[in-house]
């Protein structure tokens, strides 16, 4: 993703992406020289060896970010499949669980 | 064998014969008639006479008693019984149609509503709590002495189990730690995250194949901020406890955050529901613990009392049943130590520490006894080979 671009794609992510880690990642954006009205968008100021460097905790939050999308993607891919009714249970409840199930079914039949 | 019971003034005595070969073990069944209801304790005997009379029984107690009693406390004013909050709790445990009940299940459940609580609850192993704000003072104070008693009791949360309506509970110290309000999940829902693999309710659930509680979900649960002395047994994947414990006098409170019906999710249709309120109340009677009836065996280091023996003892809630180590029935030699460890036994003090090069020698079996003479009689052979030489020398001088 281009840095350019990202002002645009972070403001998007407001659906998926817990709101407090979304606006914390969104200021320290901002403390780095992140701004959507200025042209070019980035004005980074820390540079080693020519090459800009984001700060540390832009790091962290990146990550942050990337496990919480990585957690919504797979809640979304697998989510209704680990809630199809078919989950292993431990085998002193197969009885029990048969009978519970067949209780509900009667219940419902009612 | 002999096979005696009493519970009461109440007597039973079976007999039975077998015949066993030496080094052989055999199986032994007394077929029992009906027992009245009650804790029937005594004695499985062998009728010989032998120098160790201690290993010739073993104590017993068989309790004829119904299943572990549940009050299920609905905090929900509902118009059906399918909408009650206790509706599928009730079912999981009885496990029959209303008003029935499956003769093999452990626990009975009772259901009552939040404004109808009994008014003695020492008849009860554990009391739910499901949904139900708005406790009475005087039922919470009841609450309380129940628990300090040695009671258990459960709670799950739901839409009226807030700050204030919580109020009566927080004054008895039945609150897990403060109650700030109700967290809803906004887009992912609410799955387990981590728990307490070492604690008796998720014991079942150690194998992740055989029952992953990352897949319960759940939309909504209780925000709760545990109390300094309560243990957070299980959190969300937010962070947020899931399930939390705290000790109550002589009983335990655990609070389960999210709901026990289908206001805050679907679990009550999973398969996981059934075990997991199993476990949780499993852990609240005591049944995980032993149960009513517990056992011992006198072997090795116990952390029972020094002078434990053989018997019957009352517990907190429960019966204790001591007996000797069914190891006494080997019949090979040891050292002094593990003879004692195998009973339980306590040597006198000038027997206490046994000297080491003696134990040292018995563990290798090459000790001697008193009555020992073969060491003179070897003796004696060889000075009579040796003379025997001498006196028969024939060679010429």
């Amino acid at each position: 993703m281009r840095h350019d671009h990202f002002g645009f794609s972070i403001l998007d992510f407001e659906v998926g992406i817990d709101d407090d880690l979304r606006k914390e990642f969104i200021d320290e954006t901002r403390k780095a020289g992140w701004s959507p009205d200025r042209r070019p968008r980035w004005d980074w100021k820390s540079t080693v060896a020519g090459y800009y460097v984001a700060p540390a905790r832009y790091h962290v939050l990146l990550s942050r970010l990337s496990s919480s999308l990585r957690a919504r993607m797979q809640e979304l891919m697998l989510g209704d499949l680990s809630a199809s009714g078919d989950e292993p249970i431990p085998p002193q409840y197969q009885e029990l669980v048969d009978r519970y199930y067949r209780l509900l079914a009667t219940q419902r039949g009612k | 064998m002999v096979l005696r019971l009493a519970a009461g003034q109440r007597k039973l005595e079976l007999r039975e014969r077998v015949k066993i070969d030496p080094g052989a073990s055999e199986s032994l069944r007394f077929d029992l008639p009906p027992l009245a209801e009650g804790a029937w304790r005594g004695k499985v005997l062998v009728e010989v006479e032998d120098d160790l009379p201690l290993d010739n029984e073993r104590y017993i107690e068989i309790l004829a008693a119904r299943p572990y009693q549940v009050l299920l406390v609905d905090g929900r004013a509902a118009t059906s019984p399918w909408l009650a909050a206790t509706y599928f709790l009730d079912a999981s445990l009885r496990l029959a149609p209303p008003g029935e009940l499956d003769p093999t299940v452990s626990f009975e459940p009772t259901q009552v509503s939040i404004d109808a609580l009994p008014a003695k609850l020492d008849r009860f192993d554990c009391v739910v709590l499901a949904d139900a704000g708005n406790v009475d003072a005087g039922d919470a104070k009841r609450l309380a002495l129940f628990v300090q008693g040695g009671g258990g009791l459960l709670v799950f949360g739901g839409e009226n189990v807030t700050s204030d309506r919580t109020e009566n509970l927080r004054q008895e110290e039945l609150l897990p730690g403060d109650v700030v309000g109700i967290d809803a999940a906004t887009d992912l829902p609410l799955r387990l995250k981590s728990w307490d693999v070492k604690h008796p309710i998720f014991a079942a659930f150690s194998d992740p194949q055989l029952g992953d509680l990352r897949r319960l979900a759940f939309s909504a649960c209780t925000n709760v901020v545990p109390a300094a002395d309560a243990e957070v047994l299980a959190t969300f994947r937010d962070g947020k406890p899931a399930l939390v414990e705290r000790r109550h006098g002589k009983g335990t409170i655990v609070w389960f955050t999210s709901s026990c019906d289908r206001q805050w999710s679907d679990w009550p249709r999973s398969r996981l529901y059934l075990p997991l309120v199993y476990q949780l109340l499993g852990y609240q009677t005591g049944l995980w613990a032993g149960g009513r009836v517990r056992s011992a065996v006198l072997e090795g280091k116990t952390d029972m009392p020094g002078d434990a023996a053989p018997g019957i003892v009352a517990g907190d809630g429960y019966s204790l049943i001591v007996n000797t180590s069914p190891r006494e029935s080997e019949t090979e030699r040891c050292p002094a130590d593990e003879f004692v460890n195998r009973f339980g036994l306590k040597l006198a003090d000038e027997e206490q520490a046994p000297r080491p090069a003696a134990v040292a020698q018995a563990s290798l079996g090459t000790e001697m006894i008193e009555s020992e003479v073969w060491q003179w009689v070897a003796l004696l052979v060889l000075a009579v080979l040796l003379m025997e030489s001498l006196v028969a020398n024939r060679t010429a001088a």
